[in-house]
């Protein structure tokens, strides 16, 4: 995905306590359709990764409706599911992503406390 | 669910409850996941949901996913929910990099403010508007954008937004305007202009394109209408050929109906955003005709060029400014070079002049050169014809035009000409020439092989037309001689002398005959020619023939009967003048004078037989009668006689029948060369009978002289001695003579007398006959008369009678003539004409002369002696004494015999004598007087004297002749006349004697007129010495006549 450096879509990171300098995060986010989940899901995961993750990630949104073959090998039972591909482990979230600390958590990003 | 504290009854009644509730649960699941249920009805707080599980809304999603337009789903703040394929298509990016993005990035940047403006909007629906995307690779793509917003229960604003791509719609906008625009182009230009689309299908073709076919051309491929090729024959396409340089023209070939065409072909591409091909525009400029032209003017050029080279033109130019030539290819062809060769293309002046201009005509050219410079004729041009050299120094004749170009000045900066070569021209033109010498030479040769009349003839004309109508420098022919088989020259003319003697020598010396071009000639009967005889090794006097200017030569076989008997050799000035037509003609010619030859051997061989007698090779009798014809008219002209005679051979016939005849053609033979020795002019004899000559005397002075050489001649002959069959024969000859113009004034009617007389003497016993009696007897007896005379010599029969003159004045004897008297025994005195004119004919006068001299003189000195009257004697003298150059030796001889024989002595010389040879009698008179002796003129008057002759003539005495004295008695006339003559004579000193004075009267007139002295009957007649002496001499005579 084309960033414009010109041009940052958030002005401000609010905070980027545990972030990790240089390691780049490949994530997909597996929905279906334009659901009210899969909407909420695209919503939060990309406003968390703005918020933490600037510049140090790539994000691909997959539709299985859009393209099923996609899914393929990625042991998806339910939708949205975000999986963190990098850095290892890989990581599976699934829901709407709407729990922020789970998230952060669940991409080690924030510790459990 | 109830909190209060449960029995195990009450816990194994909930698990079996439980375990049925999740048996339901499994059981739902397992029929969701076998697919047997599409959708799940959810109870919850809020009421039950559908959950469709499978396709449920599987037409919304396809109508979605293949809408021709852009399909987004975004957050208020430009998040993308939701993208179809197509949005993503558009951006050129993949679908999951375009759902989950922010949609501003995907808009150019001059759009996203109207992104944002639309995207806060409250009230808009349903909004449309005309955007810019940014395409993954940056490209700008126009769209059109729909936004709606929907507000739904819960749930954030989502904004729906259609995008419609605009690329093609714009695409085909701009096309539009340029089509307008083009469509007047297009339709107004004189090219072909096609317009395809990107599958080479024709969208447009303009009217020339239409007319081309006259047709429609749209919507036809245009490879097919326009089967293109390229020059290397290869078809043409522009389908795919986006990189070619297409602004670039290039050549093409079209077939079409049998024709080609000729195309100059550019092609337009008109391409995309993306740089795809949408179409193209393909110029096609007709140049059919300009090829057509161009293609003419290039063979035009080529012909040109090739005329130019062919007719040997080359083009110069000279550059005033430089002092150079500038010459093109053609021009050095002139040459034989090339223009690496020369150097290059431009050349000074001076070195052209130096290397390839012939040394004669170098300075002309400069003249030239120098005319057309200094000229101030704008138009100047000049023509002039030169020498010019090759590379190899060979001469190449042209022909050079030019003209002049001049500056604002006036000065000329350039020459402009051409140079042709004309050397076969002029080889042509001397050629001509050359053959129109030889025709002339031909022509001549052919009217003298008419005309002449023998070989010497033949040969010398032939020579001199071949110098003077041919023009050689020298001609000459040469003939084998038939004895010595050699060649010998026999006829030139060009009168080389020091050549001719050389060639002459070349031939003598021998040894290299075979091997001369003569010699050759003869020997292979082949034309021999050498056409650069300078350097001609075959030429063995090449360095001769330099020095005389001679270049070329020819020697030509004259063949008769197919054997050659001669050369006719030409020596011309020009180097090459012998080519083929020239050797044609030569040959002919050679071949005409052949003939000639033989025809002239042919002739003469008839003439000889016609006019000549085989055996003896005289004249014959017809050539003999031409000729004695001839001889008459001399004999007329010179007013003389002429004399034929016949000669017969005595006993001919006999010798002829005993020693057979071969012996008798012997004996003619050498009787006819006995003649030619004997009798002189072999043109005066002939043979014209079996054994009867004939000679004829052109010139017979006298009848007595003609007599005297017969006689001589017979017997001289009758003493040869001819040898036949080795024996010794002697022959005598009779022979008849007729005279012209007495006998007879025709050749044959003299013959005839001739032979007439002949006859007779044969009859007869005469030795030879005249035709006439008369003539005959004249002749014996003037025959007889010398013989008498000569023994009157011998016998001293002649005596010295004495004739006293007296002068007038007194009668006294002063003087005395003597006149010879023969005293011939039993006949008595015969008078002086009877025998004085045969001692002059026969020349006995010399001695008769000399005897009558001595005798008058010895007389003299006896009576001077015996102391008698002294007189001076006269004696006359003859012509033929005063001819005789020993004569005055004779005179001085015999008065030797005294001192005083001079001073008594005088000659008598007759005027008709004086005058016949004035300027020699003169000296001989001089020195007679110079001895001391004195000089009568005798028979004064009769001779036709003239005075100023008289005046200067040596003499003492002037004797009147008788006829005067006659005639002074007989008319005033005749007194006057003597008169005049004493006058005259006594003025010059002369003194005068009166002959034939025989009367008183006479003497008596004389006497008046002062005549000195006189002779005559009247006084004495001659008389013989004794009585003169005693009459005359004595004393008592003087003293009785006193």
């Amino acid at each position: 995905m084309k960033e414009n450096a010109d041009r940052p879509l958030k002005s401000k990171v609010k905070s980027a306590p545990r972030k990790k300098k240089g390691i780049h995060y490949i994530l997909k986010l597996y929905i279906a359709g334009h659901s009210a989940k899969s909407s909420n899901a695209i919503s939060n995961i990309k406003k968390i990764c703005e918020d933490n993750l600037q510049g140090q990630y790539e994000l691909d949104v997959i539709d299985l409706y859009q393209q099923p073959q996609l899914a393929q090998g990625e042991q998806i039972i339910a939708v949205p599911t975000l999986i963190k591909k990098l850095p290892i482990p890989l990581r599976r979230i699934i829901g709407d992503l709407s729990n922020t600390d789970l998230v952060l958590i669940g991409l080690d990003i924030k510790k459990k406390a | 669910m109830s909190k209060k504290p449960t029995t195990q009854q009450q816990l194994l009644t909930e698990n079996t409850n439980l375990r049925a509730r999740l048996e339901k649960a499994e059981q739902t699941l397992r029929d969701m996941l076998s697919g047997e249920a599409d959708g799940l009805l959810v109870p919850s707080a809020a009421g039950t949901q559908l959950f469709a599980l499978k396709d449920a809304d599987q037409s919304y999603r396809a109508l979605i996913e293949n809408m021709g337009e852009g399909a987004l789903a975004i957050t208020p703040e430009g998040l993308i929910l939701y993208s179809n394929r197509r949005f993503a298509a558009m951006l050129g990016a993949p679908l999951e990099k375009v759902i989950g993005s922010d949609i501003h990035n995907w808009f150019a940047p001059e759009s996203r403010q109207i992104l944002q403006m639309l995207l806060q909007k409250e009230t808009i629906e349903n909004h449309r508007e005309e955007l810019a995307l940014s395409a993954s690779d940056g490209t700008p793509v126009p769209v059109y954008l729909s936004v709606n917003r929907q507000v739904l229960d819960g749930t954030p604003d989502l904004l729906y937004l259609v995008i419609t791509d605009l690329t093609k719609q714009k695409r085909n906008e701009a096309m539009l305007a340029d089509e307008r625009f083009a469509r007047a182009i297009l339709e107004q230009a004189a090219d072909v202009i096609v317009i395809c689309d990107g599958n080479g299908q024709i969208l447009r073709a303009n009217r020339k394109a239409q007319a081309f076919y006259s047709k429609n051309l749209q919507g036809e491929l245009f490879m097919h209408v326009f089967p293109l090729r390229r020059l290397d024959g290869t078809p043409f396409s522009f389908i795919g050929s986006v990189e070619d340089d297409s602004n670039q023209s290039v050549e093409m070939t079209l077939q079409y109906d049998g024709q080609g065409f000729d195309f100059l072909v550019s092609v337009g591409h008109l391409k995309g955003a993306r740089d795809d091909l949408l179409g193209s525009v393909v110029t096609m400029t007709d140049i059919t005709d300009r090829k057509t032209q161009e293609l003419a003017l290039r063979t035009s050029e080529k012909q040109l060029s090739e005329a130019l080279t062919i007719a040997r033109i080359g083009y110069w130019e000279y550059e005033t400014a430089t002092d150079e030539f500038i010459f093109n290819d053609q021009y050095y062809l002139l040459h034989k070079i090339t223009a690496k060769e020369a150097g290059g293309y431009r050349m000074s002046a001076a070195d052209f002049a130096r290397r390839y201009v012939h040394t004669d005509d170098a300075s002309t050219v400069g003249k030239n050169l120098q005319l057309a410079l200094e000229s101030r004729d704008p138009a100047y041009s000049a023509m002039t014809e030169t020498r010019i050299l090759t590379g190899e120094g060979a001469i190449v004749w042209v022909e050079v035009r030019f003209r002049i170009q001049k500056d604002s000045q006036g000065n000329t900066i350039y020459l402009f000409g051409v140079n042709q070569d004309i050397t076969e021209r002029k080889k042509e033109e001397a050629r001509i020439k050359y053959l129109n010498r030889v025709y002339a030479m031909l022509s001549g040769i052919n009217s003298l092989i008419v005309r002449a009349k023998d070989r010497t003839e033949l040969f010398r004309e032939a020579c001199r037309i071949a110098v003077k109508g041919g023009g050689f420098r020298m001609a000459m022919l040469f003939i084998i001689d038939q004895h010595t088989k050699k060649i010998v020259p026999v006829s030139s003319a060009g009168e080389d002398m020091e050549l001719l003697a050389d060639i002459k020598n070349l031939l003598l010396s021998g040894g290299d005959e075979a091997n001369t071009m003569i010699g050759r000639a003869i020997g292979e009967k082949k034309v021999v020619i050498s056409n650069d005889s300078v350097n001609d090794p075959q030429v063995l006097l090449g360095k001769k023939c330099s020095e005389f200017g001679i270049c070329s030569m020819i020697d030509i076989p004259l063949i008769v009967d197919g054997e050659a008997v001669g050369v006719l050799a030409l020596y011309a000035k020009e180097i090459d003048f012998f080519q083929e037509d020239e050797v044609s003609l030569l040959t002919e010619l050679a071949g005409d004078i052949a003939f000639a030859i033989d025809h002239i051997d042919k002739q003469e061989r008839l003439d000889y037989l016609a006019y000549y007698d085989e055996l003896t090779g005289l004249a014959n009798r017809s050539l003999f009668l031409d000729r004695v014809s001839q001889y008459m008219h001399s004999a007329v002209t010179g007013r003389h006689k002429l004399a034929l005679c016949q000669v017969d051979l005595e006993r001919f016939k006999s010798i002829n029948d005993s020693l057979g005849r071969n012996a008798g053609d012997e004996l003619l033979k050498q009787v006819a060369e006995w003649l030619r020795l004997n009798v002189g002019d072999v043109n005066t004899l002939a043979r014209i009978d079996t054994d009867h000559f004939a000679l004829v005397m052109p010139k017979v002075r006298d009848d007595g002289d003609l007599g005297r050489l017969i006689t001589k001649t017979m017997a001289a002959f009758s003493r040869h001695q001819f040898r036949m069959n080795d024996a010794m024969f002697r022959i005598n000859a009779k022979v008849g003579i007729a005279l012209f113009p007495d006998d007879g004034s025709e050749a044959d009617i003299l013959l005839r007398n001739a032979e007439a007389a002949l006859k007779k003497a044969k009859l007869s016993g005469d030795r030879y006959l005249f035709h006439t009696q008369k003539m005959t007897q004249s002749v014996a007896h003037k025959l007889s008369m010398e013989n008498q005379l000569r023994q009157a010599i011998d016998n001293e029969e002649f005596v010295l009678y004495y004739q006293p003159k007296v002068n007038i004045s007194n009668r006294k004897v002063e003087s005395a003539e003597a006149l010879i008297r023969w005293n011939k025994p039993e006949a008595g005195l015969i008078p002086p004409g009877d025998f004085i004119p045969i001692l002059e004919e026969t020349g006995l006068i010399h001695e008769v002369g000399r005897w009558a001299l001595r005798k008058a003189i010895m007389d003299n000195l006896l009576w001077r002696e015996a102391g008698l009257t002294t007189v001076r004697i006269a004696v006359n003298i003859s012509a033929i004494q005063l001819r005789n150059p020993v004569f005055i030796d004779e005179i001085k001889e015999v008065i030797t015999i005294s001192p005083h024989a001079a001073s008594g002595l005088e000659l008598e010389i007759t005027e008709s004598l004086i005058m016949e040879d004035v300027k020699h009698n003169i000296e001989t008179l001089q020195a007679i007087r110079a001895l001391g002796i004195t000089i009568a003129i005798d028979d004064f008057g009769t001779g036709f004297s003239s005075l100023s002759y008289l005046a200067r003539l040596p003499v003492d005495t002037l004797k009147i002749d008788r006829s005067f004295i006659i005639d002074m008695t007989v008319g005033p006339e005749g007194l006057a006349l003597v008169s005049t003559i004493i006058n005259l004579a006594h003025s010059m000193n002369l003194k005068v004697v009166a002959e034939g004075v025989e009367a008183e009267e006479q003497s008596h007139l004389l006497h008046l007129l002062k005549c000195d002295e006189m002779q005559g009957f009247l006084f004495s007649k001659p008389v013989p010495g004794e009585i003169f002496q005693t009459k005359f001499l004595a004393p008592q005579a003087l003293n009785k006549k006193e």
